[in-house]
């Protein structure tokens, strides 16, 4: 299980790949599994954040990316928050089968976040912003 | 004020340190706002929908002396970090010079340094005692008085009714 701390900003995109592996760090097979990627405030809260999109590269070697997109990290508070990721077997009684990744996730500010929308009258062309 | 904005006034504060983040910091005065309410006797608390600090009890602002003593709690627990991992960190002692021809090397210990940051610690405590005490003075208001420690400096105002406070 890989464990570590991840670092975003408000309003931009973010994507990671990783291996998902065991104990002895041989590579899970991801065939047939779905990806589940919760981000919340802290462990305990009820609800989450939002959900990092899972996208299984390489089934046979555990290869998948976790990727969130500028729309959806636009209005996430400043803190630092907690990530999993874990898969499923939707067809065989949609349990989990194993936690791939774990940690923390630094979500930093930005001043302009991407889908800011200019005052009326204001345009990058006035020079107002450069 | 938003949370973000102590958090980043607090990390300048503390030179931009790498081991920490505003994120990190952000969480943290998240998490601890009831220290600041417990210090200086206040009802603030981290609003559910905005994650921003109100005072849903008593609708107080959160102004500039309540954010100064808030950074001043967490530079107190960073610097309790800080002697943490001088004690505990797997830190090697500092060499602090190497002689040539006596063949001296003079090490400053994990020790040295670890009073040094506790030191800086008692100062920081202080300056918080300090500050929490001078805000809970300028926030005071008498409830009441009473008894032979009052005394009108007008005379007739003397006696007058007990319930506008006057006694001799």
């Amino acid at each position: 299980m890989f464990t570590g701390l991840l670092n975003i900003s408000q309003g931009c995109s973010f994507s990671s790949t990783f291996n998902a592996t065991d104990v002895n760090g041989n590579y899970y097979n991801l065939s047939g599994l779905t990806g589940y990627a919760p981000l919340s405030l802290y462990f305990g809260q009820s609800g989450v954040l939002d959900n990092f999109n899972v996208n299984i590269i390489g089934p046979a070697s555990g290869y998948y990316q976790i990727s969130l997109t500028p729309l959806q990290t636009t209005n996430y508070p400043v803190t630092q928050g907690v990530y999993e990721v874990d898969f499923f077997d939707q067809f065989n009684s949609g349990t989990i089968q194993f936690i791939a990744a774990q940690g923390y996730i630094n979500i930093n500010p930005q001043l302009v976040p991407s889908f800011y929308q200019l005052p009326t009258g204001n345009n990058r062309a006035s020079g107002i912003i450069t | 004020m938003k949370i973000e904005t102590i958090a980043d006034e607090t990390w300048r504060e503390l030179g931009q340190n790498p081991t920490i983040s505003i994120a990190s910091i952000s969480f943290w005065l998240r998490a601890n706002i009831g220290k600041l309410d417990t210090l200086i006797l206040t009802t603030y608390s981290v609003n559910p929908q905005t994650l921003e600090i109100q005072d849903l009890v008593n609708f107080n602002p959160f102004c500039d002396a309540e954010k100064d003593m808030f950074k001043e709690l967490y530079k107190l627990k960073f610097y309790e970090l800080q002697l943490q991992n001088a004690l505990y960190g797997g830190q090697f002692d500092l060499i602090t010079s190497i002689g040539d021809g006596d063949g001296k090397i003079t090490k400053q210990t994990k020790n040295d340094l670890a009073k040094t940051i506790l030191q800086q610690i008692k100062d920081a405590r202080q300056a918080l005692l300090t500050m929490s005490n001078l805000y809970r003075y300028s926030k005071s208001t008498p409830v009441n008085v009473v008894g032979n420690d009052f005394y009108s400096p007008v005379p007739n105002l003397v006696n007058l009714t007990p319930e506008i406070g006057f006694y001799d």
